[in-house]
């Protein structure tokens, strides 16, 4: 059995993608596990880290991406699903069996979601129904490789989808970043309101923190007051790790990718051990 | 008059300065220190000696010598926290150590608590100040409370 972890915020511009390559590489490499990394953001970020430009092209002109792979087997048709797959990416190296398979990202995914829903309207003309089977649906298909992975990442977009959702609904941990300021205090409550299937803030938190099934982490931060004042109002309220990731330079240059692949230590440089310190702490929390 | 020297001179530029609330701490303090380099010795009236003569005595005097003396954190403490912790008594006793107007007002805008204009320039009473700080933290509490809902 498959650890479903989703990254998920409402936001844009948190830092989703990141966080979910940094934690997959940090899986493969230190935990050797084997990640399966679900792009399921139509900007393809995660996909362009992990393989490059020219190797998510590859994919999309192949048609092997998660648009493509959604669509092509939401009726039950029996493609190979491990078509859809593409093995040992990254550019940072993992001991024996560990290491990270992509299911590249796509830009259509957002309109692959909406013939889903046509497709699937066909059959019933309840909107809530038709969602709940199209998510239903992606959930199974997201669901279908577990057996052959440690960890399944997925990398959701900012806004709710179908595939968001049933990210969100599979995944046994949801980690949330945010950037400290003003509107993330609302983007946090929102998503935290969703994975909880609560209608308030105040339901939520009559939930204990550490029963609920998302955790927040802070990112981008500086070390002013305002951050600290942010950060602080979140923690009240909200599950949070202890680690937060700084906003460094170093952090956004780590992430050019390379054909190459090279030590963890090497790619992330100066800021090694804060990719160190979040997966210590989450692989703790996952208990994997 | 008084000359102000040392110490002394450095504490009533600081005083000075801190009353302006467009001028956040930091620059406050920069400013003083370069003020402080520049200007060798001060003579001010005894009237205006007098808020800094309270320095010295009693523990509010203490509170705003320290205030006077030192940066201001507009972040010291976190209002909506101590609000939603332990109430709006609390919440008042804790900006009651505030003595400066001006500093009520830094942390105001810091802590993004919004204040009505008479409230935010111009002479008021502190009292009233705190007050509307309160009532600004109530506003932001009820207003996420809502957001979330």
């Amino acid at each position: 059995m498959a650890y479903f972890l989703a990254i998920a915020n409402r936001k844009g511009g948190v830092g989703k993608s990141t966080t979910a390559v940094m934690l997959a590489h940090a899986l493969a490499a230190w935990g050797r596990k084997r990640v399966l990394m679900v792009d399921l953001d139509a900007q393809c970020n995660s996909s362009m880290i992990l393989i490059g430009g020219e190797g998510w092209a590859n994919a999309r002109n192949k048609r092997a991406t998660i648009g493509d792979y959604f669509f092509d087997l939401y009726d039950g048709v029996m493609p190979n699903a491990k078509d859809y797959l593409l093995q040992s990416v990254g550019d940072v190296a993992a001991p024996g069996q560990a290491g990270i398979t992509l299911i590249p990202g796509s830009l259509l995914l957002e309109d692959v979601q909406g013939e889903l829903f046509l497709k699937q309207s066909r059959e019933s003309t309840d909107a809530d129904v038709v969602s709940k089977r199209v998510q239903g649906r992606i959930k199974q298909l997201i669901k279908r490789f577990e057996g052959d992975f440690d960890l399944v990442l997925m990398d959701c977009p900012p806004g709710i989808s179908f595939a968001a959702l049933a990210a969100i609904q599979l995944s046994q941990k949801v980690l949330v970043p945010f950037r400290p300021d003003y509107v993330s205090q609302f983007a946090v409550e929102r998503i935290a309101m969703l994975v909880e299937d609560k209608a308030n803030l105040e339901a939520v938190t009559a939930v204990p923190k550490d029963k609920r099934r998302y955790v927040t982490v802070a990112n981008f931060v500086e070390p002013t007051g305002q951050d600290k004042f942010f950060i602080d109002l979140i923690a009240d309220d909200h599950p949070m790790l202890k680690t937060q990731l700084p906003l460094n330079p170093t952090i956004a240059r780590s992430f050019n990718w390379l054909p190459q692949k090279r030590s963890i230590e090497e790619k992330y440089g100066a800021v090694v051990g804060d990719v160190r310190k979040l997966y210590d702490e989450l692989a703790a929390i996952m208990a994997i | 008059m008084s000359k102000l020297i040392g110490k002394r001179k450095q504490d009533y530029l600081a005083h000075v300065i801190g009353q302006e609330p467009s001028v956040d701490a930091k620059i406050a303090v920069n400013l003083t220190e370069r003020l402080d380099g520049a200007i060798r010795s001060l003579r001010v009236t005894k009237a205006d000696l007098a808020t800094l003569k309270v320095v010295g005595t009693g523990p509010k005097a203490k509170a705003a010598a320290k205030q006077a003396a030192g940066p201001f954190d507009p972040y010291a403490f976190n209002a909506i926290l101590v609000f939603k912790r332990a109430g709006r008594d609390a919440l008042i006793e804790k900006l009651g150590e505030i003595e400066e107007t001006s500093h009520l007002r830094q942390l105001a805008e810091a802590q993004l608590i919004g204040l009505d204009k008479d409230m935010r320039l111009g002479p008021v009473a502190i009292e009233d100040l705190r007050e509307a700080v309160l009532r600004g933290v109530e506003r932001l509490v009820a207003d996420r409370r809502a957001a979330a809902s």
